[in-house]
């Protein structure tokens, strides 16, 4: 196995690449100029992994939530590659990449975690982390619309629990916007890249990154609408996708 | 020499393959393939996630059509401004990747050139230089003496609404829909053009366009007949006043310049009554005019294959690093 | 709240009120407000000037945004007026800019209410007819501070 991952979802562009075994991750400072400089980029890990394309098995890209401009880029210039190549693109949010983070610091039990968005407001997520050998549960796959391959997530709802994989067994809510006022809690939370004075700043790390990636890549798919179905974390989910549930219309 | 054209500067994503600058093999927009089958026929209004949606199934459609594979193609045009950034970016980083991969060259098309370019690919034939442009769109309304593939001396603009733009605001303010382009046109039809009269923008002011007045002037002639409105002489007068506005313009770039060729482009270049007006004025000065093929006049890929055929040779060796810009204006240098 | 009032005779005079503000403001949101025609983009025409940034200072009602460059400047200036909702506002990337703190100008941003709750430069444009062929601008601005 052999991926490349980009993160694009903030200013700070965040790449690493691995196998089986170990990998490498990197933080480049793109000067707001990351559009122009991916195939730079691209280049460098290759070059720094010593590969060439053709060894690629997997590509990885963060979904965001973040930059909406940054995740754009990375996603259609990464589902394009795994399209040529024709090998998986697999998407990996920022909730889950911070969860699993949590987990490998050994926390254990109910953590709510916070990311700034628009102005004045929150993106909220509450899971529950557990280290037991507990059975995987197979509580609800990602809710997701009814429609054939349908590809939105809609993250503006609210959720049932769903299960993410990793040592010991997770519970997530779907995410959720709160009022930034909001954020204090009796719930211990942990702010996604961010610094407030009553949550705890998480870091996503390039370890928890990479056994979430070795977990995924089980049953990564490189067909192409699978590769379609990876797509940014929309802050708003579609008008179209909500008047198509039935939803406020 | 197979070029591969992406448009996404706008509303519809569109790829088309073009050979020698001058063959359209196949050219393909969004809104025509069935990407919307997943949404149960309502596609994400938001411009970039649509792009982001269509742009891999209209390659593959692209290609399948033009019946080549991806290893055919030779270089890549992409449309890398003027439009809205979002949209802009998905094709850009899409054409990359694509040329990172195949290691073909990677060519920034600048889509209002490209827009001129259309009317030379209708007629299966490279530019002719030197050759009077006039580009009329949403966006746009240049007239420009053209001397090679980018360069373009700029002899009128608009100081603001372009005629695609007032006649979407008229549509809409007359309860008509959009686009305005189409509607006023088959709404004039059978309309008297004499019936109202509005006033020629900037007549007599030379190289100067502006079409923002004749917004007011059709409201306060909606204002004045209330209920006694008729549709049809209005879009009729609405249209006629704008061929003559425009038709003014080139006469007078025509007595000053003698261009072997006069070219009309962009999005309503398509409208029948302008058409007519710019053939008129060809035959009076005996000179060639080229007018794009409706599809053409509109936002294409195509068009973007063979301008990006054509400015290969001018754009940077290192062109993948280009960057997407909102603002990019013709014949301006390349942004990195 | 100090407001400062300027009366513009001329597209220079709004042009070099503008330049001037720019010196004072030079990374700042300008949130700036004026109906159609009242010299919104002159305004942003001579804000770029101040900066320094010599690029056209062209309409965004169409692009929606537009980016002049001068180094490592970028002056962003949109139009929302075409926008119609929410998700459109993000897409275009509004609040990565307002993130980038580089100065930015939005005409029509009363249509996106978040924007006030920003610390902001409230400038206004208002068309006057002084005689029947004759009209001047009456520019006023004041700082927004914003804090909670």
């Amino acid at each position: 196995m052999k991926y490349l991952f980009i993160d694009a979802s903030e200013n700070l562009t965040h790449v690493q690449t691995g196998t089986e075994k170990n990998f490498s991750a990197k933080t480049i400072d793109t000067n707001r100029d990351f559009a122009a400089k991916i195939t730079e980029i691209c280049d460098n890990m290759l070059k720094e992994a010593g590969w060439e394309k053709e060894d690629l098995t997997h590509l990885v890209v963060c979904t965001g939530p973040g930059s909406l401009t940054g995740l754009r880029v990375a996603d259609g210039f990464l589902r394009a590659l795994a399209m040529v190549l024709n090998i998986p693109l697999i998407g990996i949010d920022l909730f889950k990449w911070s969860i699993q983070s949590l987990s490998d610091k050994g926390f254990e039990g109910e953590a709510r975690l916070v990311m700034p968005t628009l102005i004045d407001k929150a993106f909220e997520v509450k899971c529950q982390l557990s280290h037991k050998d507990a059975p995987t549960q197979s509580g609800g796959a990602v809710e997701r619309s009814e429609t054939e391959g349908a590809a939105m997530r809609s993250i503006a709802e609210e959720g049932s629990c769903h299960k993410v994989s990793g040592d010991g067994a997770f519970k997530i809510s779907n995410p959720v916007l709160i009022e930034k006022k909001d954020i204090p809690s009796d719930i211990k939370t942990f702010g996604i890249r961010y610094n407030h004075e009553s949550t705890e700043r998480i870091e996503p790390t390039p370890e928890a990154l990479h056994k979430i990636i070795l977990e995924e890549a089980k049953t990564a798919k490189s067909r192409i609408n699978e590769i379609l179905k990876v797509l940014p974390l929309y802050i708003i989910p579609s008008q179209a996708e909500r008047n198509f549930k039935g939803g406020d219309k | 020499m197979i070029t591969l054209g992406i448009e996404s500067s706008c509303d519809d994503t569109s790829i088309a393959l073009v050979e020698n600058g001058t063959k359209m093999l196949a050219s393909l927009v969004s809104s025509q393939i069935e990407i919307h089958k997943r949404f149960g026929g309502v596609v994400p209004e938001v411009a970039s996630r649509k792009h982001l949606e269509a742009i891999l199934p209209l390659l593959n459609e692209a290609l399948d059509k033009a019946r080549k594979k991806l290893t055919d193609i030779d270089q890549i045009a992409v449309t890398a401004g003027p439009g809205l950034l979002g949209p802009l970016l998905v094709g850009l980083t899409t054409a990359k990747a694509l040329a990172w991969y195949l290691k073909v060259p990677m060519v920034p098309v600048n889509h209002i050139e490209a827009h001129l370019t259309a009317a030379f690919l209708t007629a299966e034939q490279l530019p002719e230089y030197p050759f009077l442009g006039l580009i009329v769109s949403g966006g746009h309304s240049n007239l420009v003496y053209a001397t090679g593939p980018r360069d373009f001396e700029e002899l009128a603009h608009t100081l603001d609404d372009a005629p695609g733009e007032l006649y979407d605001k008229v549509s809409r303010h007359l309860g008509l829909g959009y686009p305005g382009g189409p509607i006023i046109q088959r709404t004039a039809e059978g309309g008297d053009h004499k019936a109202y009269k509005l006033p020629k923008p900037m007549s007599g002011k030379g190289f100067v366009f502006s079409f923002s007045g004749l917004k007011t002037a059709v409201m306060r002639i909606m204002e004045k007949e209330g209920d006694a409105l008729n549709m049809p002489n209005l879009c009729a007068s609405l249209q006629y006043t704008v061929a003559e506005t425009l038709a003014e313009k080139v006469e007078l770039a025509l007595k000053e310049r003698k261009p072997k060729v006069l070219a009309m482009a962009g999005g309503v270049a398509a409208n029948k009554i302008l058409r007519e007006r710019m053939q008129k004025i060809a035959d009076k000065h005996q000179i060639r005019l080229l007018l794009p093929t409706i599809h053409l006049c509109t936002d294409n890929g195509a068009m973007v294959a063979a301008h990006g055929f054509l400015t290969s040779k001018l754009a940077p060796q290192n062109s993948i690093m280009v960057n997407a810009s909102a603002n990019w204006e013709m014949g301006q240098p390349y942004n990195f | 709240m100090e407001t400062n009032k300027f009366i513009a005779l001329s597209e220079n005079d709004t042009m070099s009120v503008a330049a001037k503000l720019a010196k004072e403001y030079p990374n700042h949101l300008v949130l700036l407000k004026g109906e159609l025609g009242a010299g919104k983009t002159v305004f942003a025409r001579g804000f770029a000037k101040g900066l320094g940034i010599n690029c056209n200072v062209s309409s965004p009602s169409y692009t929606l945004m537009n980016e002049y460059k001068k180094g490592l400047i970028s002056l962003f200036h949109l139009d929302l007026y075409r926008l119609n909702c929410l998700e459109e506002v993000v897409d275009i990337g509004l609040f990565d800019i307002l993130d980038s703190k580089q100065p930015c100008l939005i005409e029509w941003a009363e249509r996106v209410s978040e924007l006030s709750k920003l610390p902001h430069l409230c400038v206004e444009i208002k068309r006057q007819s002084v005689s029947d062929n004759d009209e001047q601008r009456i520019i006023t601005w004041h700082w927004e501070d914003r804090k909670e």
